[in-house]
């Protein structure tokens, strides 16, 4: 793992790609665009947990929605409060 | 990507159950598109494509969530409506139809470019030629108009007949104007238009053969056109010209007029309504109008052609302003008739003047009746009496057999 972080830091290749990592977008606080995620393990509309590459990561505010949710990517609308890592 | 499955239509699920992330993951996995998942209860309702129901119920059945099919949208669903809806479909196609059916028909016909030809004869030409508001646009022959309207307007150099959309156009440019020549070849009188008595008389060209103080009637050539070449004595021919020149005569005119001693007067009582209807082509349709008794003087203050943005209707909106007023019966004196009718035929004489005419004397006689006044004017004017005629070959030949 450390060789290919290592080889795409010096190719500067996108991570996401590459070590598969989760690319996270926020349009001011009222959407959130979590493409290469693995799965939703909580929706509610408070909380919203998704599983990624990089531990889980949960989302909380109110009035939570997916507008759209695809193999690639997951758009979360509402009112976002926080973010954070669990893990 | 809505827009898309909008088009293509989607489903309305409702998925319940303890998993229903699980749920969802499995068929964001297997390629189903999810939007709109919303949290409602115990469960979440979720939109999906219409054609991935079978894969969502397989994906329920796996996870062990129950789905349940909220409604059906997008536009073949929409579209699906109009098999109940017969008459409505029926009404659309119809007014699509008849959009198309008016859309066929010349409704303006507009003239452009034309500064003295008037609007009104090319348009009464182009409509006896087949173009003018309501004909079928099909049946207009513009090339046939452009040439008949190049050869019945001598003043036409250039026109094209254009239709677009409803409107057609009638472009034209007009040929540079003639100077009007004065003709000084083709032998011409100068003739009395009128008895009098000549005072004055300039020939330019010509032989006059009056003199001031001479009586002439209506008819009697004042200036002629033979010319007698050569000195007394010698041989002389006779030469043609166009007589032209200026004679001023004493004429005299009659002039009668009646003034009943009844008359009829409006009083306006100061109510002014308005009154608002909808022309279309030559029929009135009344719209707002205003209530009330009596009598009324009717006055148009506007009309305005209305349109849609570029597209001219074929309609007027008319404005008109209502006077109330009322006819009274009133009597005027002897006097006061004379004089009216002294300014009366005053006023009608000067009309009658040209622009060289001169009022020498007005001489009124009144005749009373018992319920009218008579004036009986005599006009003495010093007026223009000279006119134009051309010597016809008949008179030309008459002189050729004199001599």
């Amino acid at each position: 793992m450390g060789f290919r972080k290592n080889m795409t830091e010096a190719l500067e290749l996108p991570k996401e790609i590459m070590l598969n990592l989760p690319l996270i977008s926020f349009i001011g606080r009222e959407e959130v665009s979590i493409e290469n995620y693995k799965g939703i393990l909580e929706y509610g509309e408070e909380t919203v947990r998704v599983s990624t590459a990089t531990g889980i990561l949960r989302l909380t505010g109110s009035g939570l929605c997916i507008k759209q949710l695809s193999a690639e990517c997951l758009v979360v609308t509402g009112k976002v409060e926080k973010m954070e890592f669990l893990q | 990507m809505a827009l898309w499955y909008y088009l293509r239509g989607y489903v309305r699920i409702r998925a319940k159950g303890f998993s229903a992330e699980r749920f969802m993951n499995m068929a964001a996995y297997r390629g189903v598109y999810l939007w709109d998942v919303v949290q409602a209860g115990a469960g979440m309702t979720m939109k999906a494509a219409g054609g991935s129901l079978d894969i969502l119920e397989a994906c329920a059945e796996k996870t062990g969530c129950t789905i349940e099919v909220l409604g059906w949208g997008g536009l073949p669903y929409f579209l699906g409506r109009f098999r109940k809806r017969q008459v409505w479909a029926a009404g659309l196609l119809l007014f699509a139809a008849g959009l198309y059916l008016l859309s066929s028909f010349i409704w303006t016909v507009e003239v452009e470019g034309n500064e003295r030809l008037g609007e009104e004869e090319i348009l009464s030409f182009c409509g006896e030629m087949g173009l003018k508001p309501g004909v079928w646009k099909r049946n207009v022959d513009t090339e046939d108009i452009t040439n008949k309207l190049l050869e019945n307007f001598a003043d036409i150099s250039w026109v094209s007949v254009g239709i677009r959309g409803t409107d057609a156009t009638i472009k034209l440019a007009e040929t540079i104007e003639k100077v009007e020549l004065v003709d000084q070849e083709t032998p011409c009188d100068m003739v009395a238009s009128a008895d009098g008595v000549i005072l004055q008389i300039t020939a330019e060209r010509g032989t006059p053969l009056v003199m001031a103080g001479d009586v002439v009637q209506k008819g009697d050539v004042l200036i002629s056109s033979e010319l007698t070449i050569g000195l007394e004595g010698e041989e002389q021919h006779t030469e043609y010209t166009g007589a032209e020149g200026a004679v001023t005569a004493r004429i005299w005119q009659r002039l009668t007029e009646e003034m009943p001693l009844q008359y009829e007067e409006v009083l306006y009582s100061g109510v002014e309504k308005e009154n608002h209807s909808l022309i279309f082509s030559e029929k009135e349709l009344d719209i707002i109008h205003p209530n009330g008794d009596g009598e009324w003087e009717k006055t148009v203050l506007e009309e305005t052609p209305l349109s849609l943005g570029d597209f001219t209707l074929p309609l007027k909106w008319k404005k008109e302003i209502w006077k109330a007023c009322e006819t009274v019966e009133k009597e005027r004196t002897v006097e006061e008739a004379k004089s009216l009718l002294e300014e009366n035929l005053r006023k009608k004489a000067e009309n009658l003047l040209s622009a060289y005419g001169k009022i020498e004397n007005i001489e009124i006689k009144f005749e009373e009746y018992a319920d009218c006044v008579r004036a009986e004017a005599e006009i003495t004017m010093a007026e223009r009496i000279e006119k134009k005629q051309l010597r016809t070959q008949e008179k030309e030949r008459e002189n050729a057999d004199g001599i």
